[in-house]
């Protein structure tokens, strides 16, 4: 007797191909970023802002005249720059998602209705979008820092006002695609609601643009974070942003070069790793790609 | 005489065309498709052929409900569409499917196969799920793939197993009509004969009638019971498919079926060429929209629009020439011949 045992090859196929092209480094950059934030106060040697006047600009422990309880060595203020640069990466990790969730959220609320619906609606909707992209939001933040003193919901609104035009237009781009196919026109043949057809075939059709767009957008409002922060509008001092602290040492780059080096390459390593892996899920998740 | 199942009568749809900006005002329209009427009976497969941009496409959208006709009526099994009750509706839906051309753009590729087959079934029947993936895997088994297929998505199939799959889609609800727009243009020759027979014996076995689009002739001879040539928003001609290939009456149908490639190619016959061009669908000539192109037209011809005459039963045909013009054409592909 033959018993037959299916093996589902095209599914253990699916599985295997791609983790051999995954982009590792810049994955575990980023989970080493995540576990760090999570847990800052475990890893962090000292405190983020305990000031030490007497141990002022130390250099890192390598360099000579360094010491070991400061790794990356003390700013200005004797602060100890690894703890800042730790807990630094809960302050983007938290202002970054909170940001692009409502601000992605937001946008594709608008280009949802614009592209599928299209017409009066799209026009009117796509108007408001080009207007909110003609917005200079870096001043905009000065303005609000300025009146309303900094704080971390300016930072926040200022990076929902850079980011949602952007999932705005590109998801009713998408929109406006995806309803051309004719899946589209079969399921209104069959009988399936707008709700279900906007639900069911365009939104998970959208999936693959929204991770590849947010996985960009994340690394955007970390540098707008930052540039906010070195201008002085974003993150209040003394909370160790990455931003203010490349802003510390700007003065000092020539004597005490490590002031802003170690929040600076935070910052570029955080942003390229979000941009390889954007890219990476760009290849990885369109269907037509996939099944080379 | 078997039961009319559709009857479209004199359908029209013009697109206005518009101008200015936030004002927007109607300067004029396409006339996309201008008084179309047919009949499609059960079991029945009518062809509607023409050229690209004559309104095939648009008569289809038009029965699949996916446009409004600008005028005239559709009747279901002898029912006004315009006059359902919501719940008739919804039958109606229930009773038209359709396959597409493209297979690739037909298939949501987020969704695995046996949701693509069983979504028709989720909507409009209020069933277990259990029973809806029984029932979709009976379908696969039935376009010839197999049941464990339903938990692959699309893009692991080929072009013609993914028409297996539209196919299977169509039939879910069992319903008395398909549409079928260009079903096997896009598919490799050597695939199209296979769906074509397919098609078939899914019509023989369950009665279906089917709204063939092609502008494939040899497709349209293998597939169909009867043909209706379109050309500009108009059917010039409707016959029989033997009585259509072997007696094309319509100097239009005549110069399509003589720039079909033979299938001996050593047969002579010659080949009618048409002059100019397919005029505009937003200035259409007066009279007969064929004249300017004709190389019969009277003066006639550019002031009245032929009605469509029954010449003979069952072929009617829209040419104020027709009776002086029945000179005997010669059968240019015989019958027996087959793709």
């Amino acid at each position: 007797m033959q018993i037959a045992i299916r093996v589902p090859a095209a599914r253990v196929k699916r599985l295997v191909v791609p983790l051999r092209q995954v982009p590792v480094l810049p994955l575990a950059i980023l989970l080493l970023l995540v576990l760090t934030a999570l847990l800052a106060p475990v890893l962090a040697p000292g405190s983020p802002t305990e000031q030490n006047l007497g141990k002022r600009l130390l250099p890192p422990a390598w360099v000579g005249g360094g010491s070991w309880d400061y790794p990356l060595g003390t700013d200005l203020f004797g602060r100890d720059i690894l703890s800042r640069v730790i807990y630094g990466a809960r302050i983007s990790l938290m202002i970054s998602m909170t940001a692009i969730g409502v601000g992605g959220l937001f946008g594709i609320l608008v280009a949802l209705p614009a592209g599928y619906l299209g017409g009066r609606v799209d026009m009117l909707l796509m108007r408001a979008v080009d207007v909110a992209l003609s917005i200079p939001t870096i001043l905009i933040g000065i303005v609000l820092a300025v009146t309303l003193g900094p704080s971390y919901e300016a930072v926040i609104s200022v990076i929902v006002l850079f980011v949602w035009p952007r999932y705005a237009r590109q998801v009713r781009g998408e929109t406006l695609a995806i309803k051309q196919r004719d899946f589209i026109a079969l399921a209104k043949i069959a009988g399936s609601s707008r709700a279900r057809i906007l639900i069911v075939h365009i939104f998970p059709n959208l999936v693959p643009t929204l991770l590849v767009l947010s996985s960009l957008q994340v690394g955007a409002a970390i540098i707008m974070e930052a540039t906010l922060s070195f201008l002085g509008v974003g993150i209040p001092p003394p909370a160790p942003a990455w931003g203010v602290m490349v802003a510390d040492g700007k003065d000092l780059v020539v004597s005490a070069w490590w002031v802003s080096l170690f929040p600076g390459i935070a910052i570029l390593l955080t942003v390229l790793s979000l941009n390889l892996l954007g890219d990476w899920l760009r290849d990885r998740l369109d269907p037509k790609l996939r099944q080379v | 005489m078997t039961e009319v199942l559709l009857e479209a009568q004199s359908l029209k749809k013009h697109f206005p065309v518009t101008a200015g900006f936030i004002l927007a005002r109607t300067v004029s329209s396409i006339k996309a498709v201008d008084g179309v009427s047919f009949i499609i009976r059960q079991g029945e497969t009518l062809s509607l052929v023409g050229e690209s941009g004559c309104g095939k496409t648009t008569t289809a959208k038009m029965i699949l409900l996916l446009e409004d006709p600008t005028m005239g009526s559709i009747l279901f099994r002898g029912k006004d569409l315009q006059r359902l009750t919501p719940a008739e509706m919804k039958e109606y839906r229930a009773s038209v499917q359709a396959v597409f051309q493209d297979p690739w753009s037909s298939l949501n590729p987020r969704l695995r196969v046996g949701s693509i087959i069983g979504e028709p079934l989720v909507v409009n029947r209020a069933l277990p799920s259990k029973a809806i993936q029984e029932q979709v895997r009976e379908l696969l088994l039935q376009v010839g793939l197999r049941p464990d297929h339903d938990d692959l998505y699309p893009h692991e199939f080929s072009g013609g197993q993914r028409q297996r799959i539209a196919i299977a889609r169509a039939l879910s609800l069992k319903p008395a009509l398909i549409v079928l727009d260009e079903p096997v243009s896009a598919l490799d020759v050597s695939i199209r004969a296979q769906i074509m027979n397919l098609l078939k014996d899914l019509q023989h076995q369950y009665g279906l009638g089917y709204l063939l689009i092609a502008h494939n002739l040899a497709t349209v001879r293998y597939m169909s019971h009867r043909v209706a040539v379109m050309y500009l928003g108009k059917i010039v001609e409707t016959a029989q498919t033997k009585q259509l290939f072997s007696h094309p009456q319509h100097p239009y149908t005549r110069a399509l079926i003589s720039a079909a490639l033979r299938s001996r190619p050593d047969t002579q016959d010659e080949e009618i060429v048409l002059p100019g061009e397919v005029p505009s669908p937003l200035d259409p000539p007066p009279g007969c929209s064929f004249h300017p192109r004709c190389s019969n037209a009277l003066p006639l011809c550019s002031k009245t629009t032929p009605v469509p005459r029954e010449q003979e039963r069952g072929h009617w045909v829209a040419c104020h020439l027709a009776e002086t013009l029945t000179v005997a054409t010669r059968a240019t592909i015989s019958a027996e011949e087959r793709p």
